[in-house]
């Protein structure tokens, strides 16, 4: 099996600092991989064990990418593709680039995160399965079989579960049920940092990238926050708190 | 005013259940100075009824309380990747 | 078990320069640090003298510099009130810039120059014959170690390397960091975009061994206060109370107005001087650089630490090229104790031995401040009867006019 896994590269967002007064973020804080694609990294080195194979991680992103994605090899991928460099970064030149990079070798499988911790807009494998026209299957609980060049797979639609049966190759998105992913050792970090990254330009690949719309502003929600302190003997304080919570739901 | 709560809202935290440091609660019994109460950046040494508590919580990793405490205070750094992160150190 | 030619723990400034330098020589080294990121366990003030960077690290142009330093200003405070002196520079030798940030460059520069650094993983032990690092519960082997932990020598200490520090041998600070704009920057501390003000504090509210720092960065400025353990177990300082009382002080909140606090952060540094410097800095294929060697000079209005550190890492690490040239690691040691014995480190220390005499000296912090204070206010403010500047620097420093004189000319002498 030829699996690719695509991923991305977010902000670590639980360092994003906020100014209170202005609600702006500082996005001044270092990259990571997305737990998201951490599950589908995990999925594709599983399937590797049981029906061997290779899992190329496969990513386009800011400069720090050459950094980011030694997690994926760290986890265990045995090389990546990647873009490293500045581009106007949305939904649909991701999905061109990664398209492109794909149509140049043929997978058997191909992986995503459903969506991503940051964005959460979940367009990235439906849009890529439909430039590489070939089916997808979303919302991935479970990978149940892959047998004769086919693939079942459980999908997660909140109120049911659905089975569903694909020939190969095949996108499939996968939620964060699916398994745990593994923490890479120190041995796997030294062994990520011989793995090969093929890191593309834009101008090879030849894409030609769209600009269809602007991010005008970017601030966070605005936090009420009471900061009503309690104080006093214990018994008291309880009550009190009780009192508060029945007030405010 | 800015608590010191308050101040360490603005500070990221990757927090190990398991403390990396950890007062050797006979000692502090009979611990003359508790000096841990004051001196800690962080606040994270309480004292109630004449018993000091510690909460790893929110340690900025200074190292003061090691220094300071005057008996053998079981202290490491966090795991690896565990801890505070700065972003402004 | 994997191998490497040298292993450095710590990717501070001093873990970063000894492994840039074996990296440029060729060597294969392995840096790990114990944060998830470079740079994210690292704390300091805020300037950074520029001459080892621009001599030895290839690009430094495009170092995260945020402003250099053209302003120097000593600020006396005393409860409410408070008196300044300022320098202005023609020309800068140092420049703010956040640790964290100035780390991560650097640990590109060592990606750059063929070295590895991993980070999220920490250093537990270091086992010697055969020697190895061991970590997340595996075991590297390699020629020699660059102990570069820090101001807390866990490891040094296991190691028998060096003692641990005595609460009057180090201090801790603490520090918070505002955001501003660019422009309310350049317009409260009147400098121009690259330029900065340094800004040192002595009196209030420490009133003794320590003192407060404000730099300028960018469009952040980072404010705090360093106050010797041992005077804060003394006196029963509050630590965690005492940049707040530092930054409510009217000339403080002043400048820190419209600013919006993002950080808070708490770090030791070494103040012994080259009394903290122990007498052998290795143990044959193991050294120590930087806090964990104790190379800090603490000159009372400056701390001096993040050049030295870097330069200890560039001695040590050309200290290791040149042991395994000549094919024997274990003098790696030796070689790297008299080349630090024989650089700018041990003179800039040995120069400020003196300096740790007159900052022993409580009137500097205590009574000082408050004297120039009142006798200023006697000066300019006039109620009815004004007071001539004579009349009132006898009338306060009545009694202690020789023993002040006295300290001057040590302070002089020594700082
Ligand atoms: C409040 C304050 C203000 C200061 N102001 C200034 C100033 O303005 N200018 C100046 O030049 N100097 C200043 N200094 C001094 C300066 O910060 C230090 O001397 C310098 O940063 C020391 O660098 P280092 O690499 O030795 O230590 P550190 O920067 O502390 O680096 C040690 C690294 O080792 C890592 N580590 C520790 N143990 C392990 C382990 N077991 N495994 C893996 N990794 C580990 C740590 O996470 C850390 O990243 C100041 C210091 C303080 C505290
Ligand atoms: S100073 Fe040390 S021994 Fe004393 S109470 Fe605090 S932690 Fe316990
Ligand atoms: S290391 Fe520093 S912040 Fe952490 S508990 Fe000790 S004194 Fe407090």
């Amino acid at each position: 099996m030829k699996i690719a896994v695509c991923v991305k590269e977010i902000y670590n967002l639980e360092q994003v600092k906020i100014i209170r007064e202005t609600r702006e973020p500082i996005l001044d804080v270092p990259k990571k991989l997305d737990d998201l694609s951490k599950n589908a990294i995990e999925e594709a080195l599983r399937i590797r064990e049981k029906h061997g194979g290779e899992v190329v991680a496969i990513s386009a992103g800011s400069k720090d990418l050459k950094k980011t994605i030694k997690e994926a090899l760290a986890m265990g991928a045995d090389r990546a593709i990647i873009v490293s460099e500045d581009f106007q970064s949305n939904a649909e030149n991701t999905a061109l680039i990664l398209s492109k990079i794909l149509s140049k070798d043929s997978f058997d499988l191909i992986l995503f995160g459903d969506a991503s911790s940051d964005e959460y807009s979940a367009q990235m494998a439906p849009r890529v399965a439909e430039l590489l026209r070939i089916p997808q299957i979303t919302y991935v609980r479970e990978i149940k079989e892959i047998s004769d060049g086919k693939i079942v797979c459980i999908r997660d639609m909140d109120y049911y579960y659905e089975t569903v049966e694909s020939n190969l190759p095949c996108v499939v998105s996968v939620t964060n049920e699916i398994n745990e992913p593994r923490i890479p050792a120190l041995k796997d970090i030294l062994k990520a940092s011989k793995k090969p990254v093929d890191v593309v330009s834009l101008n090879d690949l030849k894409v030609e990238l769209v600009n269809p719309y602007q991010i005008l502003e970017n601030l966070a929600p605005e936090i009420d926050r009471k900061q009503e302190v309690i104080q006093g003997d214990l018994k008291e304080v309880v009550k009190q708190i009780v009192e508060v919570i029945r007030r405010e739901i | 005013m800015e608590s010191i709560e308050n101040r360490l809202g603005l500070v990221s935290f990757t927090v190990d259940s398991e403390p990396h440091i950890k007062p050797k609660s006979e000692k502090c019994e009979t611990c003359s100075l508790k000096i841990c109460l004051f001196i800690c950046p962080a606040r994270l040494y309480r004292e109630e009824d004449g018993k000091v508590y510690f909460n790893h919580e929110g340690c900025l990793e200074c190292g003061t309380c090691r220094i300071a405490c005057p008996e053998d205070l079981d202290w490491e750094y966090p795991k690896g990747g565990y801890g505070v992160h700065y972003q402004f150190g | 078990m994997e191998r490497f030619d040298a292993v450095v723990i710590g990717g501070g400034v001093a873990g970063l320069g000894s492994a840039y330098t074996m990296a440029v020589n060729d060597l294969d080294v392995l840096l790990i640090e114990r944060g998830g990121n470079i740079g994210e366990k690292s704390v300091y003030g805020g300037r950074i003298y520029s001459w080892v960077f621009e001599q030895y690290v290839k690009g430094f142009d495009n170092a995260p510099v945020e402003r250099w330093v053209k302003k120097e200003r000593l600020t006396f405070l005393d409860e409410s009130e408070s008196v300044s002196i300022e320098f202005s520079a023609s020309r800068a030798c140092s420049f703010t810039a956040i640790l964290t940030k100035f780390n991560r460059w650097l640990s590109e520069k060592v990606e750059d120059a063929g070295g590895l650094v991993v980070s999220g993983v920490k250093v537990e032990d270091v086992k010697r014959e055969p020697l190895r690092v061991v970590a997340d519960g595996e075991e590297i082997g390699c020629d020699v170690v660059v102990d570069a932990e820090g101001v807390n020598p866990i490891i040094a200490m296991k190691l028998g390397i060096r003692k641990d520090w005595k609460p009057s041998e180090v201090a801790v600070g603490v520090k918070e960091v505002f955001k501003f704009s660019e422009s309310q920057i350049n317009e409260r501390f009147l400098v121009e975009s690259d330029e900065g003000l340094a800004n040192l504090f002595i009196g209030y509210p420490v009133f003794g061994n320590g003192g407060g720092f404000l730099y300028t960065n960018k469009d952040t400025v980072s404010v705090g206060l360093v106050v010797r353990v041992d005077f804060a177990m003394k006196k029963k300082l509050e630590v965690y109370d005492l940049v707040e009382k530092f930054r409510s002080h009217r000339e403080l909140a002043s400048l820190l107005k419209g600013g919006s606090m993002i950080e808070y952060s708490a770090h030791l540094v070494p103040e012994a001087g080259i009394h903290g410097v122990p007498e052998r800095l290795h143990d044959k294929n193991i050294l120590i650089v930087g806090d964990t060697a104790g190379f800090v000079l603490n000159r009372g209005f400056t701390i001096r630490g993040v050049d030295l550190a870097f330069y200890s890492g560039v001695l040590a690490g050309e200290s290791i090229k040149k042991a395994l040239d000549e094919g024997e690691i274990a003098l790696a040691g030796e070689i790297y104790q008299r080349s630090v014995e024989e650089s700018v480190i041990m003179r800039e220390l040995e120069r400020f031995r003196k300096a740790l005499k007159v900052l022993e000296n409580t009137r500097l912090y205590e009574d000082y401040p408050k004297t120039i204070i009142g006798i200023l206010r006697d000066v300019f403010e006039i109620k009815d009867e004004s007071k001539k500047l004579y009349d009132s620097v006898m009338e306060k420093t009545k009694g202690k006019k020789l023993r002040m004189l006295m300290d001057v000319f040590s302070a002089f002498r020594g700082l």
